[in-house]
């Protein structure tokens, strides 16, 4: 289910008001039903999946707390993980095994299957109890802000919030809705336009033109994400969840780790905890820090999906890690001195690497990074600024200034120039929420994808 | 069209206002309302509108610490 569909945006307050209505008692009902409606509207074809994943990691878990012996807990791991690896790798890389199937990719498998399996996998550790109520159980996995794409929630955090009776309504989850909506249609959609148009032809690109998208991506994908996020996060909130958060200002990051402590959060926690420490973590030789970490990376670029160029991006990435922890090992104060250069520094490695994951092949990637040094001439950059438009750039530059300017909670009391601040701004996200359903351009999410 | 841009000048006036008189964001909130009346009713371009609403509203935030 895409959060800007009007069966969405139209009927998030309905459920949120029956939420409150209803028996502490009985809420879950509710969150269940609308959660598995959202996702048979969205993809019914993926719900048996959805369903058969919630049975068996539930009844694996059950197994696994009843086992008396660690050979029959581990044959119950490997089950789960069996069946949520399995159910991942046939419906998303049977076609990179040459396999000649065209599967439809389910919604959300990526994120449930990993969130299933963290979840066995926290049980076998013993650090949490199974969940023996089958409701509360399925609407861990399948509730809806977060169920098509995130975050990944961790079972310790998610499932007492669902049980819990005396929760209470959030309402800064309005803001984050608001955030969420601004981001995507007034930001990264507009973005999208003129991105679209340069990386469908990269051959044809002059370098301003590649080097513009290029940037321009990776704000639309920061956008287009930290969106959905915040959207999932506002919702949750409304129905009394606090949900992890996601982003943390990314392009702010100083450095290469920094960056990865600052985007898609929940992923980058679930690959510490499940495969980063359990393969030994950095506390260990170099060698085998250097393996780990590239079993990381090139593990998330495939996550995200199948095909080579993710792997790569995810390669890059590994490898310029793995750079950056060399020079601090020796010691080189390879750092510029100030805050900005090394954001900047920073910033420009993630787009060069962002190339990578947009281009359509590593060969399409190739391209742009050559088109990069050509064609630097007067008429391009003309060209380039009349490509884009200066009403696009306009809203571009005014909508992200709206969003810094914007607070980041509503914890403090709301002054009345915030209250017509957020009025105009819901003013504005109505309007090209309409505009895009009026001229059927609404994009779906990037993540969706996953 | 000329309407349109007087409203928004009339509303960036008043979000501009409200940093000192808790009135002038009521009144900004009719305008802005009136203003997006004004453009449906004109025909204004969707784009046009948007940075006719963006642009008070970042004149209602600046500078950063305003809490909605």
């Amino acid at each position: 289910m895409n959060f800007t569909a009007p069966a969405f945006v139209l009927g998030l307050p309905l459920v949120i008001a029956l939420h409150w209505v209803m028996p502490p008692r009985w809420r879950w009902v509710l969150l269940l039903a609308v959660s598995l409606g959202f996702y048979a509207l969205g993809s019914a074809q993926a719900f048996p999946l959805l369903m058969g994943i919630t049975l068996g990691t539930y009844a694996a878990a059950l197994f696994i707390a009843k086992s008396k012996t660690q050979t029959a807990k581990r044959i119950w791991l490997i089950c789960a993980a069996v069946l949520c690896l399995g159910c991942l790798g046939v419906f998303k890389y049977a076609g990179l095994f040459g396999a000649g199937t065209s599967l439809l990719l389910p919604a959300g498998i990526s994120f449930y299957t990993f969130q299933t399996l963290g979840y066995v996998i926290d049980v076998y550790r013993g650090r949490l109890a199974p969940e023996r109520h089958l409701g509360y159980y399925a609407l861990f996995v399948s509730f809806f802000p977060q169920l098509v794409a995130g975050p990944i929630e961790r079972s310790i955090a998610l499932l007492p919030q669902l049980r819990d009776p005396d929760s209470r309504m959030d309402a800064s989850g309005w803001l984050y809705i608001l955030r969420g909506f601004v981001k995507k249609l007034l930001l990264a959609d507009t973005a999208a336009v003129f991105v679209d148009a340069v990386y469908a032809a990269p051959s044809a690109a002059s370098g301003p033109a590649a080097l513009l998208a290029t940037v321009l991506f990776a704000w639309q994908i920061y956008w287009d994400f930290s969106g959905y996020s915040d959207i999932a996060v506002g919702a949750a909130a409304l129905v009394g969840v606090q949900l992890s958060r996601n982003f943390d200002h990314p392009y702010r990051a100083a450095s290469l780790r920094d960056f990865w402590h600052r985007w898609h959060i929940s992923l980058t926690r679930w690959f510490t905890d499940y495969v980063y420490i359990p393969l030994g973590g950095s506390r260990c030789g170099a060698v085998r820090l250097a393996v780990n970490t590239m079993v990381i990376f090139l593990l998330s670029g495939l996550w995200h999906g199948a095909a080579l160029h993710f792997v790569v991006w995810g390669g890059v990435h590994g490898v310029l890690l793995l750079a950056e922890r060399l020079l601090d090992r020796l010691g080189h104060d390879r750092r510029p001195a100030s805050l900005f250069a090394q954001r900047a520094v920073t910033f420009a490695l993630v787009c060069a690497a962002w190339v990578f994951f947009r281009a359509g092949s590593v060969s399409d990637a190739r391209m742009i990074f050559s088109r990069l040094f050509t064609g630097w001439t007067l008429p391009a950059l003309h060209t380039t600024a009349l490509t884009l438009g200066v009403q696009p750039a306009a809203q571009l530059v005014l909508g992200a200034l709206c969003l810094h300017l914007l607070p980041e909670d509503s914890s403090d009391t709301p002054t009345p120039r915030g209250v017509l601040a957020f009025c105009l701004l819901t003013l504005a996200a109505a309007t090209a929420w309409f505009a895009a359903l009026h001229a059927g351009t609404a994009n779906a999410f990037i993540y969706f994808q996953f | 069209m000329i309407f349109v841009y007087l409203l928004t000048a009339l509303t960036v006036l008043l979000a501009l206002a409200a940093h000192r008189w808790p009135v002038a964001a009521a009144l900004g909130m009719a305008a802005g309302a009136a203003l997006l009346l004004a453009a449906l009713v004109v025909g204004t371009p969707t784009r046009t509108l948007l940075l006719c609403l963006l642009v008070p509203c970042v004149a209602a935030l600046w500078p950063k610490g305003g809490r909605p």
